[in-house]
């Protein structure tokens, strides 16, 4: 589970850096009046919701519980 | 800001590209999200998830919408970044290519020889979008809007637009003789 956790914060760090350079983008380049504030805090607010619901979900479900092939079981045969 | 207004200018007008052209990102990005959901509820029955598995197929499914809405923004940024304005002396046409490239173009109005609007295809007639071609006098010879909304409609504006800044020119030349 250790290494889901770690592949996790390592996507959350890649799309940090290109969210913050969108942003960044965002603010350098804007026109007076148009949407692109709108849309970074749009953008800003479902990306947490999406960080903290996964994370909460997680917790709620066993951070730490053993990743076990058996727990996972297809059959198409129902 | 990228573009700086003097203060004896106006804008008369900002132009984006169509619509036409980033509604395809919108669809992809509305089908991206849409999916896990779908597949959830078809797969349900099927597929079973406990303990670990579960808490890593949520973790990635939270790397998965964090990349689709990434994907959405920065698409949407490349589209709506991507403007032309133009003001009562110039025109400014701001390309936005990807998140890092980006073109400024300046031409004054002064300096236009000649605009034409340019449709192209079924879409491009049904939806009412095109190119705009600016011939220049100056080094910069051709000046392209690319397919914007109404594009014979701006051509006209632009050319109308022309006429006044050099009028207004001949008539500040005119002004210290007549003083």
């Amino acid at each position: 589970m250790i290494i889901a956790w770690l592949v996790y914060f390592f996507a959350l760090l890649i799309f940090l850096f290109v969210g913050l350079t969108g942003i960044h983008h965002a603010k350098k380049y804007r026109i007076k009046g148009d949407l692109t504030k709108k849309a970074t805090i749009i953008y800003v607010t479902l990306m947490a919701l999406v960080i903290i619901i996964t994370i909460l979900a997680v917790l709620k479900n066993g951070a730490n519980a053993p990743l076990n092939l058996s727990n996972f079981r297809v059959n198409f045969y129902k | 800001m990228i573009f700086q207004q003097k203060s004896n200018e106006d804008i008369k007008i900002i132009v984006r590209r169509h619509w036409a052209v980033i509604i395809g990102l919108i669809m992809f990005a509305l089908v991206m999200l849409v999916l896990p959901v779908v597949l959830y509820f078809i797969l349900r029955p099927f597929v079973q998830l406990k303990g670990g598995i579960f808490s890593a197929f949520i973790l990635g499914l939270g790397i998965y919408y964090m990349f689709v809405l990434t994907l959405l923004y920065i698409g949407w940024l490349d589209y709506y970044l991507d403007v032309a304005i133009i003001t009562n002396e110039r025109i400014v046409d701001i390309d936005q290519d990807g998140l890092f490239n980006r073109t400024v173009s300046e031409l004054h109005l002064s300096k236009v020889q000649d605009v034409s609007g340019n449709v192209k295809g079924i879409t491009g007639t049904m939806m009412d979008f095109g190119d705009v071609t600016v011939q220049t006098a100056g080094t910069h010879e051709e000046f392209v809007l690319d397919t914007i909304p109404h594009p014979y409609k701006l051509s006209k504006m632009i050319v109308n637009m022309h006429q006044i800044c050099i009028e207004h020119l001949a008539e500040k030349a005119r002004l210290p003789e007549d003083t």
